[in-house]
């Protein structure tokens, strides 16, 4: 390597981006009021905001905007604390949601930089799958009306069919990623993990060692598949059409660890789960399955019968039989027989009495509650510094909003 | 959006036209008078020295994706990042050095291929050895990252004409080396501003739409015509192909009707392919040396203003 003249360190010249920047510079806190925050989250947390000035309509009216706005914390090297900019993440969901624009997914809408952080402003939705599906399990004790899980289901593949036509592959579809707005609309989020599959420069393996969220992890990706396809989406849908149907996982399994080594373990417990409702694989259900890195592994499992039906015919919500056959298409083992979100849009099931509709709460007589806004501990370091009045002032200590089931938490990543 | 480059941000909010490109020019312009850069005057002088500069830059990046190991396509993001950020900034005002080397962090990030902060500023600081070398660390890239995303107003997803290509493949065959040529030139074009002004496809089957004429124009000079050889010298290998294809006339009008069959916008395609005939006539007349030279005295200019 020559060596170097003494080089230029031209500081000056990030002065002037500098100024620059701070010239337009838009304070989150100067355009959003802060009214607390929703969640604590994999790469930071998520805020409820609105919007210090209202917009106004065509008709000259105010609308009143309300935005949850996700922090990213800056990333940092481990041990040495130096800052080495934004993650891949944060890059991966903001590309994305920058291109994307349909009914089911949801809006972004700014993005700001401030003090080393990334702000996505998003729409605010008023609750997610997983909130309803608690509170159907907890509170109310009764099944999801039939009504509101078919139009769920079908906005949620109407999202998946528009990522999927789009080349953007999610990658981690589950209850707590998919929000619902208070008139019902259901909006794909978290699109952290998604990402364009179009020629991939690398097996995909290579980026992510682990996608998927191990509840609705796909078969495939737990025998260890390198180069998988939207089907693993497709799996993730099913599992969370049963969870609606049955109020529980449909697949609930204790994850393997990560050992020292960063290697992927093999998923025995979620493996048995689901061979337990679906029967252990077969050559004659999935011809290719020898070719699974894994597929060794699977001589030591004892043999299961499929019981997907008995499962089916126990849930009190679940009456139609077209409906057990699109979660049968869902659940296909071989990812190449695996029905696609576009067939899935035009099943039998959604032809059927009741017809889905955006508005999925139609003809409720109940409301969900909304959902939980804990106002901000201002302790919390990296958290937004001050917030309006009403809440700073409660003062009271909160922990993050961690579903005490782990669903919520449960993402591991491992980037390079 | 990814189906679809029209509803792209790619295709909304950067696809600019020449007057603006000058436009965006402009301070830069002054400065290099300003600086009496190259002591030399007119407009068209300084145009060409700024060309110039961007041409080296196309250089410095492409060097440091090479020794990133990363592929075609990332470098190929990275460069538009660089000349996106440069249509809202000056040279006068930033460090392209600064800018190129986070404009391929960045790029390495959003085509899934990421690298280390500290790899990209080490094999930068190789690449610019003798030009001044490279004195920023990760704080100051990954500040740099920041204004880089606000200048490109987070739209990250680049389309490439690559993508178009491969599909075209598929229509002419394993055998046809129409495709391997073309690649070459989009390559090229990376050194203009071409990728600001025209659609990704477009440019692509411009370039096949030049390879074809090559070879039209060989053919019927019946490879005696070595000028263009020469000339082309550098350019991928179109005009060097080997005698003996075995296409003949015939392979060539086939070509001739498939591509005329392309549906697209030909005035668009022409215009594309006057550039890149344009592009090779300057081949000879800009010299790394030259470049390299421009570059620096702005570098030197900078650091004393
Ligand atoms: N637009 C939104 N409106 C309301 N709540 C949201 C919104 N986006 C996210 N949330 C809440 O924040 C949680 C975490 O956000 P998410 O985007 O999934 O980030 P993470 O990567 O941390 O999982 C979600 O599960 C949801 O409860
Ligand atoms: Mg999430």
């Amino acid at each position: 390597m020559k060596r170097s003249k003494p080089a230029p360190n031209n500081f000056g010249m990030l002065h002037d981006l500098k100024m620059k920047k701070e010239a337009k510079q838009i304070r989150v806190q100067e355009k959003y009021e802060i009214q607390g925050f929703i969640s604590s989250g994999t790469y930071g947390r998520v805020y409820k905001a609105k919007a210090k000035e209202p917009k106004i309509n065509e008709h000259g009216m105010e609308i009143e905007c309300v935005y949850a706005i996700k922090k990213f914390k800056p990333d940092k090297e481990g041990d040495t604390h130096s800052y080495t900019g934004i993650s891949q993440s944060a890059v991966r969901e903001i590309s994305l949601c920058k291109e994307l624009c349909h009914e089911n997914t949801i809006r972004l809408e700014e993005v700001l930089l401030e003090d080393k952080s990334i702000y996505m402003v998003f729409d605010y939705a008023e609750h997610d799958f997983l909130q309803i599906i608690h509170h159907h399990s907890q509170s109310e004790r009764k099944p999801i009306p039939e009504f509101t899980i078919k139009s769920f289901l079908w906005q949620l593949l109407n999202g998946v069919a528009y990522l999927h036509a789009n080349w953007v592959m999610h990658r981690d579809l589950k209850p707590a990623n998919i929000l619902v707005t208070a008139d019902g609309v259901v909006k794909i989020g978290d699109l952290g993990l998604a990402r364009l599959f179009h020629h991939p420069l690398v097996p995909l393996f290579n980026g992510d060692k682990v996608v998927v969220t191990i509840w609705y992890r796909a078969p495939e990706l737990l025998l260890g598949s390198k180069h998988y396809t939207t089907t693993i989406d497709i799996w993730a849908v099913g599992c969370i059409f049963a969870e609606l149907l049955a109020l529980k996982p449909i697949f609930k399994g204790e994850e393997a660890k990560m050992d020292s080594k960063k290697n992927v373990p093999f998923q025995r417990s979620q493996l048995t789960k689901i061979f337990e409702v679906l029967g252990t694989p077969t050559k004659e259900r999935w011809p290719t399955i020898d070719h699974q890195p894994e597929y060794n592994n699977l001589n030591s499992f004892r043999p299961y019968s499929n019981t997907l039906r008995e499962y089916y015919d126990r849930l009190p919500s679940a009456k139609s039989e077209a409906g057990y056959n699109l979660l049968t298409a869902m659940l296909e083992y071989d990812p190449i027989k695996r029905i696609s979100a576009l067939d899935a849009l035009s099943h039998p099931f959604f032809e059927e009495e009741p017809e889905p509709s955006f508005g999925s709460f139609e003809g409720q007589e109940f409301k969900y509650p909304r959902r939980t806004v804990k106002p901000e501990d201002n302790d919390i370091k990296g958290g937004i510094p001050a917030i309006s009045s009403g809440a700073s002032q409660a003062g009271v200590k909160v922990s993050a909003n961690k579903k005490e089931d782990g669903r919520n938490s449960k993402r591991i990543k491992v980037e390079q | 959006m990814a189906a679809n480059f029209w509803a792209s941000t790619h295709g909304q909010y950067w696809m600019l036209d020449e007057a603006a490109l000058r436009k965006s020019r402009e301070t830069d312009l002054k400065y290099l008078k300003e600086i009496e850069l190259a002591k030399i005057r007119g407009e068209d002088v300084y145009c060409f020295v700024l060309n110039l500069t961007s041409w080296f830059l196309y250089l410095v990046i492409a060097a440091l994706g090479r020794r990133l190991n990363v592929r075609q396509v990332i470098i190929a993001t990275a460069i538009t990042y660089f000349k996106r950020f440069y249509t809202k900034n000056s040279y006068k005002n930033t460090d392209p050095y600064l800018v190129a080397a986070t404009c391929m962090y960045l790029a390495c990030k959003m085509e899934e291929f990421p690298q280390h902060i500290k790899s990209v500023i080490l094999e930068m600081k190789n690449v610019t050895a003798d030009q001044g070398g490279f004195g920023y660390d990760n704080q100051k890239v990954a500040e740099m990252e920041f204004y880089l995303l606000e200048e490109l107003e987070f739209n990250l997803i680049v389309y490439h004409p690559y993508r178009t290509l491969k599909t075209l493949a598929i229509d002419l065959g394993q055998k046809s080396d129409v495709i391997q040529r073309a690649w070459h030139i989009v390559n090229d074009l990376f050194r203009t501003d071409i990728c600001l002004v025209y659609p990704p496809y477009m440019i692509a089957i411009a370039a096949v739409g030049f390879v074809i004429m090559i070879k039209e124009a060989r053919a019927n000079h019946n490879g005696i015509d070595t000028r263009t050889r020469k000339g082309n010298g550098s350019v991928g290998g179109v005009g060097s192909g080997s005698r003996n294809e075995g296409r003949g006339i015939s392979g060539i009008k086939e070509l001739k009707q498939w591509f005329s069959g392309l549906q697209v916008d030909m005035e668009k395609v022409l215009e594309i392919i006057r550039n890149i005939k344009n592009l090779y006539s300057q081949w000879r007349e800009v010299n790394e040396i030259k470049a390299q030279d421009v570059l620096r005295k702005l570098r030197e200019a900078q650091n004393k203003s």
